[in-house]
């Protein structure tokens, strides 16, 4: 049956562009045909001191890849799409197994009559800024959250326009059984042409309905709790938003509010009571069936040589899935936005505070200033904290807090050197459920340095310290302990880069790996990269080291492993 | 404007559709001949399982001896799987390793397989988190058995060897590849685990031991017919103590059940269990 379905599609496609050449030899459009390739390849090498082994992969199997082929076409108003996947033990998916399969990831049709759109089949789509709907895709954290269905737009005028939707949302190469159906009414309002002003408004909302062997499973856990535990249940849920984008001349503000009804989810933190045979108890983790809410606004603004920003946002209880059973990031109808900013650097991004969708409140600010063309300096803040718990007299745990600065000089077209210091705390108890951890706290000076040897080559250089403070509990430093970070990087344009860069564990700390008489080692993780580009093509290849972690969510823990290995990438596009 | 308005006055009505009939939930105990098996997968550095244990614990009190549970610690690559620091023995074992890679494997531990049965997301056979596994129990008990299970058992405690007579009686007419798993697990087993706590004493329970068929099951028969009795019987010594610390004879049980197996189409389900307790 799945090959029938391959062939069928493959034969829709020649069939598409083989008229589309038909119809060029009569003078008529040909259609265009696009598309781009994704390939990833990783050899995989057995290292036990770093933990890079026990998996199918490092056992047995050596090899593991990834292909994502996607093609477009487009002729008589109409628009195709068809992508077609390919995982070979593959790790993305869960890190300690081995997935392989293959299919067609994603088709769809489109097409505009006069002011109506049509779409049909895996639909990419969000409302607002996602917070109640966003079907996207990522591929390295393997979410592929398309929804399945039909999507119909209908233009009311040039600014203004209507949505409505109705699918399941995906999963690997079938989809959840639950129901989704939304829609939403979007404008733009501006005082005319000279006007400095804008409003881009906008309302959407989002059903979901369950399915009966979903809702079913939902009732029978909920009647084994104790009655003060339990609730009742329903089959639908909704979700509600209303945002807005307001422009006065340099200045942007958006704001986004949004509701959530009844809605049964899994909560990690809340405590139910069991009855043991000590006497009943309290367990962690419960079933809950509570609405919700998200605000969140960003304020910007930005002249010549200034921007400053600030973004605030406050969850509660926003766990909204497509199935209530599946966890960590799957199933996710929404999308909360980060409140943290986005590093890039190896040890600046060791630490992330994942968006919490039970509760959070959450600060960002950030300032850049340049005083002349050639300095800049840029500072970001941001703090997120839990909701606390007013009924238990516990006032808001700090979840994540960081201070970032950067000075950046540019010299000429010669030299460029950017620098700065990063300061975090970081609640390694929640994002990770450990317990009986303190709050990691990390100070990182850093720089980056690029010279241009000629018009053709550059090397940069980039380092990173991240200092770890003391686990006094424990004895030795937090977590991992420090870490040295140095890189090397060549390039000449416009076809190759080289890159040389080890991180050192210069202080191991408690998670370090030990040898045979139990002391700490300092380990270095190496890596070496090429990557050559040839018009539309780049080609990557890599010798890996990774260091491990651990991310735990929904009461389950998961393993981002250690890797150890060769890696090779593809990606091309025509 | 005119139709915006009706944009929204469509919208509107779309999700103001009439109320949901509320249904009442069902009781958690349920009257059933069936006897469910949990196969729950551990691990001593693992702090929600020291809750998974409780969560066992409540539903032992609700569904009585309709509720069959073994607990494995594995060789799962993950540092959650370990024996919690400071811990004497390592419940660690191949044949729990094995099992989980039938059923699957997880994101992290604490995790179960009821009967067996899949979830419906991903062909997975394994549920997460625990407080899901009491909504699957109650369904797998609403369902009547396939086949009845009984099991036998003769210890003697001079020599420690064991005689385990295992009966299997189909309900119904039986075609595929049905299999039998024996194994023994330990109650009560004192050693350190990881809790909300830190680091504490505990007692680990229903902590499997050994599987004395094959860890696939033996075969059984590849037919039966409604009320055809096939008999099995195993010799096992229990023996005193081994690298997983001393054998407490007394805190054994015997765990059989019966599986419906379909490799090819990668299959199979729990259709009926049955467990003794050696001081029974």
């Amino acid at each position: 049956m799945k090959n029938l379905i391959y062939t069928l599609w493959a034969l829709l496609f020649l069939v598409l562009c083989h008229s589309a050449n038909a119809q060029d030899e009569q003078g008529n459009s040909g259609g265009i045909l696009s598309g781009n390739l994704e390939a990833n390849a990783n050899f995989f090498m057995r290292d036990t001191l770093i933990g890079a082994e026990g998996t199918p992969q490092y056992d047995r199997q050596l090899f593991g890849g990834e292909s994502w082929l996607n093609l477009n076409y487009s002729n008589w108003g109409f628009e195709f799409g068809l992508r077609f996947d390919v995982y070979n033990n593959s790790f993305l998916p869960n890190p300690l197994d081995s997935y392989t399969d293959e299919g067609i990831g994603r088709w769809f049709v489109k097409k505009k009559i006069h002011n109506l759109g049509i779409t049909v089949g895996y639909i990419y789509d969000q409302i607002g800024s996602g917070i109640i709907f966003r079907a996207y895709e990522e591929r390295p954290l393997f979410i592929d959250n398309a929804l399945f269905g039909v999507q119909l737009t209908y233009d009311l005028s040039p600014d203004w326009q209507i949505k409505g939707f109705t699918g399941r949302q995906k999963n690997r190469f079938d989809t959840y059984q639950s129901v989704l159906k939304g829609g939403s009414i979007e404008g733009f309002l501006t005082g005319g042409e000279n006007a400095n002003w804008s409003l881009a408004p906008g309302l959407g909302v989002v059903g979901k309905t369950l399915s009966d062997e979903a809702y079913t499973q939902l009732q029978n856990t909920v009647a084994n709790y104790l009655p003060q535990d339990t609730f009742s249940l329903q089959y639908n849920s909704y979700a509600f938003t209303l945002y807005n984008n307001l422009t006065i001349g340099n200045f942007n503000w958006y704001v986004e509010g949004a509701y959530k009804t009844g809605d049964i989810y899994f909560d990690q933190f809340a405590t139910r009571l069991t009855r043991t045979e000590g006497g009943v108890k309290e367990v962690e983790g419960k079933y809950a069936n509570n609405d919700g809410s998200v605000i969140y606004t960003s304020l910007s603004w930005a002249t010549k040589g200034f921007g400053a920003s600030v973004e605030a946002k406050r969850t509660e209880n926003f766990n909204f899935r497509a199935n209530p059973f599946v966890s960590l990031n799957q199933g996710f109808i929404n999308f909360l936005p980060p409140m943290t900013r986005i590093n890039t650097y190896r040890l600046t991004s060791r630490y992330n505070a994942a968006t919490q969708e039970i509760g959070e409140q959450s600060i960002q600010a950030d300032i850049t200033y340049a005083p002349t063309r050639k300095l800049s300096f840029n500072v970001n803040f941001s703090n997120i904290t839990d909701l606390g718990n007013v009924n238990k007299g516990e006032g808001e745990t700090l979840l994540y807090r960081e201070l970032y600065t950067e000075v950046q000089y540019k010299y000429k077209r010669k030299w460029n050197l950017i620098a700065g210091v990063q300061m975090q705390r970081y609640n390694q108890e929640i994002f990770e459920e450990k317990p009986e951890v303190p709050i990691v706290e990390t100070f990182t000076p850093y720089f980056d340095f690029l010279y241009k040897i000629d018009r053709k080559k550059a090397i940069r250089f980039e380092s990173q310290y991240m200092m770890i403070g003391d686990d006094t509990k424990a004895d030795s430093k937090q977590d991992y302990g420090s870490w040295l970070f140095g890189l090397v990087e060549f390039t000449v344009a416009p076809h190759w880069t080289f890159t040389i860069s080890d991180m050192y564990n210069i202080d191991p700390g408690k998670q370090s790996p030990s040898d045979a008489n139990g002391e700490k080692i300092d380990v270095h993780y190496p890596r070496f990269d090429i990557f050559y580009t040839n018009k539309s093509n780049r080609f990557s290849l890599s010798y890996v080291k990774q260091v491990e972690g651990v991310v735990c969510s929904g009461g389950i823990c998961r393993l981002e492993p250690a890797f150890s290995g060769v890696k090779m990438t593809v990606n091309s596009s025509f | 404007m005119f139709k915006r308005i009706l944009f929204l006055l469509a919208l509107s009505l779309s999700f103001a559709a009439c109320e949901e009939v509320t249904q009442p939930l069902p009781s958690p105990q349920v009257d059933s001949d069936r006897k469910v098996l949990l196969e729950e997968f551990s691990g001593g550095n693992c702090q929600p399982c020291a809750d998974a244990a409780d969560e066992i614990s409540n539903l032992l009190g609700i569904h009585g001896e309709n509720l069959i549970v073994v607990t494995m610690h594995t060789y799962l690559p993950a540092p959650q799987a370990s024996p919690a620091p400071g811990a004497t023995y390592d419940f660690r074992t191949d044949e729990g390793t094995e099992i989980l890679n039938i059923l699957g494997v997880p994101f992290g531990i604490p995790t179960g397989g009821v009967n067996r049965r899949p979830l419906g997301i991903n062909d997975s056979r394994l549920i997460s988190p625990f407080s899901a596994w009491a909504g699957i129990i109650s369904d797998e008990l609403n369902r009547p058995p396939l086949v009845d299970v009984g099991v036998e058992t003769t210890y003697n405690s001079a020599d420690r060897s064991l005689d385990i007579n295992v009966n299997v009686l189909p309900n119904t007419d039986l075609n595929g590849d049905i299999r039998l798993t024996v194994m023994i697990a330990e109650n009560d087993i004192s050693d350190k685990q990881l809790t909300d706590d830190g680091v504490v004493d505990f007692k680990h329970k229903h902590v499997l031991r050994d599987v004395i068929s094959a860890v696939a099951g033996d075969n059984l028969a590849t037919s039966l017919s409604t009320n055809e009795l096939v008999s099995k019987t195993y010799n096992y010594t229990i023996p005193t103590s081994d690298e997983r610390g001393p054998w407490v004879a007394e805190n054994c049980e015997i765990i059989a059940f019966v599986t419906l197996v379909d490799d090819a189409a990668g299959e199979q389900e729990v259709l009926q269990a049955a467990q003794v307790k050696l001081s029974e």
